[in-house]
């Protein structure tokens, strides 16, 4: 039998950080049944599910949303790349990025829109990472490709510990796993016909094996104080 | 006939892809399942768990990787003064002592197969320049994954260390056991015959030390794993028993597995029969994988694992659809061969259906006698 004061009574228990025996102890105590607070606990675990798929569905489909504006946006400048001037094309590219994070910081601290302007974060971070390339490209760099993967990596690190946004952590660690296969295809199968380390920094190497340690250094400090019986 | 030779090809070379899947969505169904470890009896199961946790690890991870990667770059920069192989070999070794310090399952996973990948490119290399039999090598890495079990019930006493436990258990059941079915095949045996061609392991003193260390920590840490009473006698036993057997292996003079022996690796369908000693390898190493699934799943029960006990189904069942293939494939009528899978599906299903729920509903309430 559902009853409404019996799952408030769940919630704020559970809010207040008590253990499950303990609330059926107490409502117990107050008479209800084993058979009554196990059904409204199945109500609770219920109503969680709905609420976090909903909130799952939403994330996705603000997800997918980011990721297609990105990509309309760059194949738009790749079809008009060759007419482009210099200074238009980076133009470009700074403003989408500039616009994007601004719009996400307002629809986040003006109307409290947590996913939509976390989502235009995330496409202002892929908005970076492809300026990268395309500046590299630009200006005819010469450099190693899965260095790029590691700048961009720095910026969605940054941008992460500036936001407490995870979704910009699972990125960073993405692009970190691009670069780090790509340097050693580089350097057992020789595909691109030069020595993998001829044009990479050893320097930066090093220092994305030191951020990358910190990273999670920093972020294993934050883990659920009830976890820490467990490490 | 040519459609169901492509279909058995596909089927074969399909099983290690099924069976990883299968182990993701078994563990990743266990995670969806129970989400707070502290509220969860079977927490060391879940592959992270919190979202922190997760992430920090992969973190890590990338962080021991290019580990990896700067020092092969300084060693280029540097005029390479050390091989790839010593790099491996440092970078796992710090691995190692990291995931130990930071309690990071992920960095320990690939730490221990990079150990197992340098002393198996570091045998190769001593092998290579010698001309000795390959089978050394085969035993060194399953001495490797013999070590691996052992330590990991060693690890089962420490809450912290119950996770290194898993890591260490899975690595080591799933070598062992991807080993014993790979030479229980027609083509595993025809590698045996390849691996024991060649000069004896004795003419490396390198090899020769590497293994007898390796044997020795084996017989070591087991032996001190069943004198804590974190192993029985009976796993104690099955862990010397494959020992012998790889031993054995390491020792075997050359074989001549088959009556026609050739060349080629493609031998399922090839007029190629196994000689009377290639058939005796072949009965003792279909035993030995029967015999050991059916004694994880043994062990699962009396340890009152369930994580074990499925682990084990999963890979009887597999065995069983895969060897009804294998044996059965040639010389019945593909109508009969086909009903016969079906009818083999339903039963393997009812039984390990019946069987588990069986053992698991036994260890439910032995513990809830415990807790009473």
């Amino acid at each position: 039998m559902f009853d409404q004061k019996v799952v408030d009574y769940i919630k704020i228990s559970l809010a207040q950080g008590k253990t499950k025996e303990e609330i059926y102890k107490e409502l117990l105590e107050q008479g209800w049944t084993i058979e009554i607070i196990q059904e409204n606990f199945n109500a609770i675990n219920i109503e969680q599910e709905n609420e976090d798929t909903s909130k799952r569905t939403i994330r996705i489909i603000l997800l997918i949303g980011a990721i297609l504006v990105g990509a309309g946006i760059f194949s738009f400048v790749a079809a008009n790349w060759q007419g482009m001037a210099k200074p238009l094309k980076i133009g470009v590219i700074l403003v989408s990025m500039l616009v994007s994070y601004s719009i996400g910081w307002y629809l986040k601290e003006k109307l409290n829109l947590e996913k939509t302007s976390s989502a235009l974060f995330l496409l202002g971070t892929i908005i970076y990472g492809a300026g990268i390339f395309l500046v590299a490209q630009m200006f005819h760099m010469r450099a190693n490709w899965p260095d790029g993967f590691i700048l961009w990596m720095f910026g969605a690190i940054a941008i992460a510990f500036a936001l407490e946004s995870f979704s910009h952590f699972y990125l960073s660690i993405i692009l970190g796993f691009v670069a780090m296969i790509g340097h050693p295809i580089e350097i057992f199968t020789g595909v691109f016909g030069y020595r993998a380390f001829f044009l990479t920094s050893t320097f930066l190497l090093l220092v994305v094996t030191i951020v990358t340690f910190i990273t999670g250094w920093i972020i294993r400090k934050r883990m659920p104080p009830e976890l820490k019986e467990f490490y | 006939m040519y459609f169901f030779d492509v279909l058995y090809t596909i089927f074969f070379f399909l099983f290690w892809l099924i069976l990883i899947i299968g182990l993701v969505v078994f563990f990743i169904k266990r995670r969806h399942k129970k989400l707070n470890p502290s509220q969860d009896k079977e927490w060391y199961l879940q592959f992270a768990l919190s979202k922190e946790d997760a992430v920090s690890q992969l973190f890590l991870l990338l962080s021991f990787f290019f580990l990896g990667v700067t020092l092969l770059a300084f060693n280029y920069d540097f005029g390479e003064p050390l091989s790839w192989r010593a790099i491996l070999f440092i970078t796992s070794t710090i691995g190692l002592i990291g995931s130990y310090y930071l309690k990071t399952i992920y960095i320990l996973t690939f730490s221990l197969i990079g150990m197992i990948a340098w002393w198996g490119a570091q045998a190769a290399q001593w092998i290579g320049q010698q001309d000795i039999k390959i089978s050394a090598l085969f035993a060194g890495l399953s001495f490797f994954a013999l070590i691996f079990y052992s330590l990991g019930h060693l690890h089962e006493k420490q809450i912290k260390f119950k996770r290194f436990s898993l890591v260490y258990l899975l690595l080591g059941i799933l070598v062992i056991t991807g080993a014993l079915f790979f030479f229980s095949t027609k083509l595993g045996i025809n590698v045996i015959e390849e691996m024991t061609k060649g000069g004896p392991f004795f003419e490396s003193w390198q090899l020769t030390l590497s293994l007898f260390i390796l044997l020795i920590f084996l017989i070591g840490a087991t032996l001190y794993a069943k004198a804590q009473k974190l192993l029985s006698f009976f796993e104690m036993l099955a862990v010397f028993v494959l020992t012998f057997l790889f031993v054995i292996i390491a020792l075997l003079p050359e074989q001549t597995m088959f009556v026609h022996a050739g060349r080629s690796y493609y031998l399922y369908y090839g007029e190629n029969k196994l000689s009377s000693v290639g058939v005796l390898w072949a009965i003792i190493f279909n035993f030995a994988i029967f015999f050991e699934l059916l004694g994880l799943i043994l062990s699962g029960y009396l340890r009152r694992e369930t994580w074990l006990i499925n682990v084990g189904a999963l890979f009887l069942f597999l065995l069983i659809i895969v060897k009804y293939f294998d044996w059965f494939f040639t010389f019945l009528d593909k109508s009969i061969f086909f009903i016969g899978a079906g009818i083999l599906f339903f039963i393997v299903g009812w039984l390990m259906e019946k069987g588990r729920r069986y053992m698991i509903s036994n260890i439910k309430s032995q513990v809830q006698q415990i807790q009473q």
